[in-house]
């Protein structure tokens, strides 16, 4: 593990716009599925499986984001990364306390009934999405966490877009309150995320593991949301 | 036989159009590993042709 750090630095482009780059070349896939999903005619009758899809995702964050603390810290002081990785993760994990419980109260608000919600099993893509980081965390490096994250809160919801949706579908409003909120504070969360990434000594392999994650985590969060387009009973093509 | 290019190689995998590439962004992937490259092709057969529509619509998964 003797590759030397790539530092920004004259010329150089930041390890930001480095890996947004790289990022790049696979978001199409995220918005094709993106807009697949919020562009369904079957959207009303899809959303109650979104939000459950959602709630899958949501309900891992703290402890994840612990998980790969707990690895950070775990690789003590010979590691570049370690230290701010693991106040970064600590950090993050309790801006994200209770997300999971503002969303069962959105389901609650739609009529959904949280203990229904709470025993289904949860999907597979969420499964494999998150499962992944843990593996990486474990046995790769923490900073595989950084990927996820750049997918998931680089994409924030948009006021805007979120009120289109819910007038053209019927949503009601009181399902759309958590994604709201995270119109609001995601694009906070996205910058701190770019700052941290800069000032880490990222070296080459430790980019490629945040890209590979990034892109695992795109593939899963489109296969999510092709479950959920393909589920018995939607209309066809 | 000159060893393909990495743009050349995801451009004939249909991932990118590498006409549409500025120096960069082609810069870019040059320096990606070959394991990225593969893994890319890879995410191209699971998922499909993907042409980036008029309008990002954002909502996905948030934390």
């Amino acid at each position: 593990m003797g590759a030397a750090p790539l530092r920004p630095s004259g010329q150089d482009i930041s390890n930001s716009t480095r890996l947004r780059r790289r990022l790049a070349l696979a978001e199409s896939w995220l918005d094709k599925a993106a807009r697949d999903l919020w562009t369904s005619p079957a959207l009303g009758s899809i959303f109650p499986e979104f939000l459950i899809l959602l709630y899958g995702s949501m309900r891992s964050t703290v402890p994840l984001l612990r998980f790969g603390a707990e690895c950070a810290r775990s690789l003590g002081q010979d590691d570049a990364l370690a230290e701010q990785l693991a106040a970064y993760y600590g950090r993050h994990a309790e801006e994200e306390l209770r997300h999971d419980e503002w969303l069962l109260a959105d389901m609650e608000a739609i009529g959904m009934r949280s203990e229904e919600v709470q025993v289904r099993v949860p999907p597979a893509s969420v499964a494999d999405m998150v499962g992944a980081q843990y593996y990486w965390a474990a046995h790769a490096h923490p900073v595989a966490l950084i990927g996820y994250l750049l997918v998931l809160e680089g994409n924030p919801p948009d006021a805007g877009q979120l009120a289109e949706i819910q007038r053209r579908h019927g949503i009601p409003s009181e399902g759309l309150r958590t994604l709201l909120k995270h119109a609001g504070v995601d694009p906070h969360h996205a910058a701190d995320l770019r700052h941290l990434i800069d000032t880490l000594p990222l070296r080459k392999q430790d980019l490629s593991l945040i890209t590979m994650s990034a892109w695992h985590t795109i593939e899963k969060v489109c296969e999510g949301f092709s479950v959920l387009l393909d589920a018995p009973g939607m209309p066809g093509e | 036989m000159p060893q393909k290019s990495k743009v050349d190689l995801l451009h004939e995998a249909d991932v990118i159009s590498k006409h549409d590439l500025n120096d960069e962004e082609k810069k870019t992937v040059e320096g990606m590993t070959e394991q990225e490259v593969t893994v890319l092709i890879g995410l191209r057969k699971r998922l499909g042709p993907a042409k980036p529509g008029r309008e990002r619509i954002k909502p996905n998964l948030p934390l």
